[in-house]
């Protein structure tokens, strides 16, 4: 693993058009290589905006992100995001949705670049469902093809913005182990936007508490081994690092909101 | 696609011929009111032999179908051919969008009828008048709905396009057209009527031929009988045209859930 980490986030301010308030003020992150890291914190806090910010959708006012040491300056796919609505098109078969990136860059045939959706499709249990559209799926099954969509392309850097949000609960645990799965198989350097607090430490080897600044105020490494099922949610282990990030969630919260939250969130 | 029979369609059809029936039966009764001139509204059962008798078997009313239908769709045609480019420069140019728009608005809201006099001067021949109104009466909803269908693509689509390495020419064929044909479609749906309707008027005031002026000679001639025929043709040339709009819309978005 080098020294150099994967991503480089330096001090980046941003501010919607028009507006002056910058939702990011000055956040700076590091990541490395080969690292599931969640971003956490508190509704309206900037998480989604980094991920727009990382990703190249958005230009920064101030500031630098840096992936593989080269500055981001707009969307490639060597970072992809998966964004809290699944982005597959809809006119689209399951199929085309996965083969779209390889094909429009043109890097190998088309017969070739279908075999490898094909066998992709297959690992995500998704074979029998490649000329499908999208409406006709599962909100579990669209969440598998979109990941099915950005690791076709092999990313250095997977952002996935709140992917689960939505899911029913059983739908969603299940969603959790098969990334979980995914991530430990390929070792995919992934940034994972979420608000909960149990998802958090189930997937993270560290979890990144974000204020409402933007900025980054707490890191917690999640030192749970790997590869990580359901059952370890009953852990002591797992229960102590859940209050941590509870811990560290309300202090961010109450250094917000000042001495009269805290009276509230105790 | 296939199409299952179901309760739901049954009831469907059931519903809609039992309207039709009660609107046949209110029609007689209405001819019959002591309120209405006598001879002034024919019945269906008379409005139907009179077709019988003098439409049936003559040429010259199904020319004046053949005439009508060909107008619709040289106006529609153009309407589409024109308004769906202009809608597509509007919705992605900001500076076309700054130069044409103005003037656009400004057209707008000109009734396509108004148009008919400046047509009849304009243009050397009626029909190539009568199909410039039509065209008039489609083109203006085409590109509004155009241009809301663009404004209206998720911004998710195209940042994954192009995170995905997707080339301008690509972005354009295979996100936003297919993003925007749900619009094209509606625009259709809204333009094939406004279309028939302008296309009547227009008829009726500058022709000499067409199922419009079939019904207006009804008038001239002071026979009730002929202007319920027009009025009827009318109607059933309006529901097959929407049909066949329809049929379209079901294939080109097939995509889509019911």
């Amino acid at each position: 693993m080098s020294a150099q980490p994967l991503l480089s986030v330096r001090n980046l301010r941003w501010a919607p058009p028009g507006e002056t308030e910058p939702v990011l003020n000055g956040t700076t992150l590091d990541l490395k290589e080969g690292s599931l890291s969640v971003l956490i914190g508190p509704s309206g806090c900037g998480k989604s905006t980094l991920g727009y910010l990382i990703a190249g959708y958005y230009e920064a006012a101030e500031g630098e992100v840096r992936i593989d040491g080269k500055p981001v300056r707009e969307p490639r796919p060597d970072r992809l995001m998966v964004f809290q609505e699944s982005a597959l098109w809809p006119w689209m078969s399951v199929l085309d949705n996965v083969v779209f990136g390889p094909l429009s860059r043109r890097e190998a045939p088309r017969r070739e670049i279908e075999a490898q959706a094909k066998a992709l499709l297959e690992e995500f249990g998704l074979s029998a469902f490649a000329n499908r559209y999208p409406h006709q799926l599962s909100g579990g099954m669209k969440r598998r093809v979109d990941l099915a969509q950005a690791v076709i392309n092999q990313p250095r850097l997977l952002i996935l913005d709140e992917p689960f949000r939505g899911l029913d609960v059983m739908t969603r645990e299940l969603m959790q182990e098969y990334f979980l799965g995914l991530f430990e198989g390929r070792g995919q350097t992934t940034l994972f936007i979420s608000s909960e607090v149990e998802e958090a430490v189930f997937l993270a080897d560290e979890v990144l508490v974000m204020d409402q600044q933007g900025l980054i105020a707490q890191r917690l490494p999640v030192t749970l081994p790997r590869p990580r099922t359901s059952a370890m949610t009953d852990t002591h282990e797992f229960q102590k690092a859940q209050v941590d990030l509870l811990h560290a969630l309300e202090a961010v919260q109450a250094e917000t909101e000042g001495p009269q939250s805290q009276a509230v969130l105790t | 696609m296939v199409f299952l029979p179901n309760a739901g369609k049954r009831l469907s059809w059931r519903r809609g011929g039992t309207a039709i029936l009660l609107f046949v039966a209110l029609w007689a009764l209405v001819a019959h009111s002591p309120f209405i001139a006598e001879g002034s509204l024919p019945n269906p059962w008379e409005t139907v032999a009179y077709f019988l008798a003098e439409f049936l078997t003559d040429s010259g009313y199904w020319q004046s179908w053949w005439v009508s239908f060909q107008r619709v769709a040289y106006g529609f045609l153009a309407a589409q051919l024109l308004g769906i480019p202009l809608g597509l420069l509007l919705g992605l140019s900001r500076r076309a969008n700054a130069i044409v728009f103005p003037v656009f608005e400004l057209l707008r809201p000109i009734p396509p009828l108004a148009w008919v006099p400046l047509s009849i001067l304009f243009w050397p021949t009626t029909e190539s008048s009568i199909v410039f109104i039509t065209t008039v009466g489609a083109f203006f909803i085409i590109v509004m709905n155009v241009l809301y269908g663009i404004h209206g693509i998720p911004k998710q689509y195209l940042w994954q396009a192009k995170s995905l390495g997707a080339r301008r020419s690509s972005v354009f064929l295979r996100i936003i057209l297919p993003a925007i044909l749900p619009s094209i479609v509606a625009g259709m749906v809204l333009g094939i009527a406004v279309t028939w309707n302008v296309l009547i008027a227009a008829e009726m005031i500058a022709s000499d031929s067409g199922l419009g002026r079939l019904t207006w000679e009804g008038y001239v001639s002071a026979t009730p009988a002929v202007v319920i025929v027009g009025m009827a043709s009318i109607g059933l040339a309006g529901v097959i045209s929407t049909t066949l709009i329809h049929l379209f819309e079901r294939y080109a978005l097939r995509w889509r859930s019911e």
